[in-house]
């Protein structure tokens, strides 16, 4: 089930909240619990044990690793990764290595493909996240398996993100009281990520998909299908993000920001502080630090740098494609530090803006992609390979609204700019948010059925 | 101010769900529904999320339609933007086009050149049965009418589609129609509509009357030919865009046509026994619109047989008759067989694989 649906709207999330509401602060978990896990089973019941399994596992071995001592602490840790971890490796990579023995020459006699299921990135981050941080002992380890799952499995967050850790939420899952205010901003960060997902991300999607599906695109046709996804993907996930951080206040679950305007960086490790900023700061702490981080040679920073960008990359999907976008960022980010050691001059924040978008986008170019021989279609005709000048097949594909939708996406990442509103005030931007929450969310439910009638239309014909 | 305007979004979120639950639980409460979920109830339904899903479209069908605030919102679209929805892209004043016409298909090249094997194959199935085949490629309405796109962009590859077309199925030995020389331009479409409107029809018909004669001979029946008083007509693409249900303001103005109709003077024999038409009408909705079959059994003087069926695409419903309804061409002497050029390049559909011996 995804939030922009009528399901979840008009069916799960209403009796989710009067369930929530009726149900004793004691239990409010347990309900929060039996949601998520309905929530998980409406796409596919058989995958449930699943996810409830790293759930009892990591509870489990969390109060071993908390327990243990000396030598027998790292097993535990150890142990407790390696099921999630295992998990992820099978589930999400294993028709990748398959395929590419294949593809070698080494084919797996009666492989069939093994099915993804959702969510599953997002959660075993999580559960290595709660392990790690037992382990450390910057939690302490949750002897409620109720209040632990519940963490791991809050619907808001399940299966789109963003990684929730343990300890921004551990506070809040012992004792919470209802409060009205962070109720209604809920709501209201609910509603304007459900209209930016519906009205600007799922309307350009065609576009991209139009791009993505030329044979023989020329540059311009690039550019305006991989500004489209550049956007498309931005409000997208930001829209989900901002739906799961709704939801999780109206339970009066907080989660952190996951996108602080991405696209206004002035350089490409000023970005990775504003996109996906739960993601990029658990590779931070969780994978780049461990491997040295900052600390040694340039060499081994660089080293550190690549690495965490490319396993990065690869947890975004199972495709080589994501494994070269994830180190073409790790690539940039070393070029941005070895240019600061070595005291090169600065470009500026304006020529660094341009430039980290970009780079960005390049980025976005290739991690679209659905092969190699798409992104070497894409590349080439951003190239000039098939001309210069719009084609008259992209022309023809895309529609005036997508056009609007585009401009309008583009003024809405400069608006801050525009607006001068300061992103470290302290409700920056909230008048205009709050009159504007409810138009835009009406008019997005009002799409969101309009879209469903057309392919009816259509089989008419 | 901030914190009004929080209060009454989230009042008015929280009535919308609580209608909205009220709606599908209402739905849900009735007997049709309760059998359809009941029907899709299993242990592998649940597990596979088949039952959800069967779940999902209850809830979908529980919400009001909104078709008025829709039709508005397409009407705006239109007025504000030039945008026709998905499926239609506006041209001058007035004009809709079938963005099918205009786009490229991915790997509508193979498609194309599937369709011809095909229609060699259809040509010796109906040779094999002493049928004759008469054929009417229907050019778009964007290539025909073209000086009315106002400046909205053809792919190249439908902008080749017809001179392919052409180029390559001359080899086939087909008797073809061509009615693209000679046609009335614009005048000869419905502004609305993909199809042809009364003059177009009458311009195609007459073309394939004569083919016909030229293969049977004129035919001897009495008959005549009505046209109604032209009244509003809304056309399909209108539909499919969302602006039939908008504001008179908001969207184009309907066409304005006649319908035709024919009456035809059968004398039956000692039992009143009438013989089935020997010509055969095979083709698309161009076939069932603005009186196409009504001209051309007025110009050939014989009765023909409507077999065309709106959505058919290059061959769908010829193919029909001929993998499933043999015994319809057992009388018939020639089949006029039309299709829509764009479906040309169209991914193949399920009959056309089966006829061509493809079973992926």
């Amino acid at each position: 089930m995804v939030f922009a649906s009528d399901s979840f709207l008009f069916l799960f999330l209403p009796v989710f909240l009067i369930v929530y509401a009726l149900t004793p602060g004691a239990a409010r978990n347990l309900a929060i619990l039996a949601f998520s896990w309905l929530f998980y089973a409406w796409w596919r019941a058989d995958f449930l044990p699943l996810i409830v399994s790293i759930a009892i596992w990591s509870w489990a071995t969390g109060l071993w690793i908390a327990r243990a001592e000396g030598g027998g602490r790292r097993r535990a840790l150890v142990v407790g990764i390696i099921w999630p971890l295992a998990s992820l490796v099978w589930f999400k990579y294993a028709n990748m290595f398959v395929h590419s023995a294949g593809a070698l020459g080494a084919s797996v006699w009666g492989w069939q493909d093994v099915l993804l299921p959702i969510g599953l990135s997002f959660f075993v981050f999580g559960a290595i996240s709660y392990s790690t941080d037992v382990f450390r002992g910057t939690v302490r380890a949750e002897p409620s398996f109720v209040n632990y799952a519940t963490y791991q499995s809050m619907f808001g967050h399940l299966v789109a993100g963003p990684v929730v850790r343990y300890e921004w939420v551990a506070q809040r899952l012992k004792e919470r009281t209802f409060h009205r205010a962070e109720f209604m901003f809920g709501v209201e960060r609910f509603m304007l990520g459900f209209a930016q997902k519906v009205l600007i991300a799922d309307t350009l999607a065609p576009l991209v998909d139009a791009g993505y599906a030329l044979a023989a695109p020329t540059t311009a046709d690039v550019l305006l299908a991989v500004a489209g996804y550049t956007l498309q993907l931005y409000f997208d996930f930001s829209g989900y993000s901002a739906m799961a951080i709704g939801l999780g206040l109206m339970v009066g679950l907080k989660f952190p920001e996951n996108f602080d305007n991405p696209y206004l960086a002035t350089s490409l490790s000023d970005f990775w502080r504003r996109w996906h900023i739960s993601l990029s700061s658990w590779l931070r702490d969780y994978l780049y630090i461990p491997l040295g981080g900052n600390r040694g040679s340039t060499g081994r920073v660089s080293m550190n740098l690549l690495v965490t960008m490319g396993l990065g990359g690869l947890w975004h999907g199972a495709s080589w494609t994501f494994l070269i976008w994830g180190l073409w960022h790790g690539f940039g980010l070393m070029v941005g530090r070895v240019w600061k050691t070595f005291g090169l001059p600065g470009t500026g924040a304006v020529l660094g803006h341009v430039l980290t978008l970009a780079f960005v986008m390049v980025g976005w170019a290739l991690f679209r992609a659905q092969s190699w021989a798409q992104a070497g279609v894409i590349f080439s005709g951003l190239a000039g390979a098939n001309g210069i000048a719009l084609s008259p097949a992209m022309g023809a594909a895309v529609r005036p609204l997508e056009i609007a939708t585009l401009v309008l996406g583009i003024g809405f990442i400069y608006l801050p700019k525009l607006l001068r509103i300061d992103p470290a005030a302290p409700n920056p931007g909230h008048a205009l948010r709050a009159w504007t929450a409810l138009p835009l969310f009406l008019f997005a439910v009002l799409v969101l059925q309009g879209r469903i009638v057309v392919p009816f239309l259509y089989f008419q014909f | 101010m901030a914190t009004l305007a929080r209060i009454l979004a989230t009042l008015a979120f929280l009535a919308l769900m609580l209608a909205g639950l009220g709606f599908v639980a209402a739905h849900l409460a009735g007997r049709d529904t309760r059998e359809q979920l009941a029907s899709a109830f299993s242990g592998t339904d649940l597990l596979k999320g088949r039952f959800t899903a069967a779940l999902d479209k209850q809830v979908i069908a529980a919400l009001p339609k909104m078709s008025g605030l829709e039709g508005l919102l397409s009407g705006l679209s239109y007025r504000v933007l030039g945008d026709a929805g998905a499926l239609v892209r506006a041209g001058c004043p007035g004009w809709l086009f079938y963005a099918e016409e205009l786009v490229e298909t991915p790997g509508g090249d193979a498609h194309f050149a599937a369709r011809l094997k095909l229609a060699a194959k259809i040509r010796d199935a109906l040779a094999a049965k002493n049928v004759a085949l008469v054929v009417l490629p229907v050019p778009d309405k964007a290539m025909l009418a073209a000086e009315q796109l106002c400046g909205v962009p053809v792919a190249a590859q439908a902008r080749g589609r017809f001179g392919a077309w052409w180029a390559q199925s001359r080899a086939l030995g087909l008797d073809q129609v061509e009615i693209a020389p000679g046609w009335p331009a614009a005048n000869g479409f419905l502004r609305t509509d993909t199809h042809w409107n009364v003059p177009g029809a009458k311009f195609a018909a007459a073309r394939v009357a004569d083919a016909v004669k030229r293969r049977l001979g004129p035919g001897a029946q009495a008959m005549k030919l009505d046209e109604t008083a032209p009244k509003p007509r809304v056309g399909d693409l209108m539909r499919l865009a969302g602006l039939d249900r908008s504001w008179p303001w908001s969207g184009p103005q309907p066409d304005v046509e006649p319908e035709v109709s024919l009456a035809i003077a059968r004398t039956g024999g000692l039992l009143d026994d009438v013989p089935a038409p020997q010509v055969v009408l095979a083709g698309s909705s161009f076939s069932r619109n603005s009186g196409f079959l009504e001209f051309l059994q007025a110009g050939t003087g014989t009765e023909v047989a409507q077999r065309s069926r709106d959505g058919s695409g290059f061959a769908g419903q010829l193919l029909e008759i001929l993998m499933d309804q043999p015994e319809i061409l057992a009388q018939t002497r020639l089949v006029v067989w039309e299709f829509p050029m764009r479906a040309l390049t169209r991914p193949l559909s399920e009959a056309e694989r089966r006829f061509l011996g493809d079973a992926t």
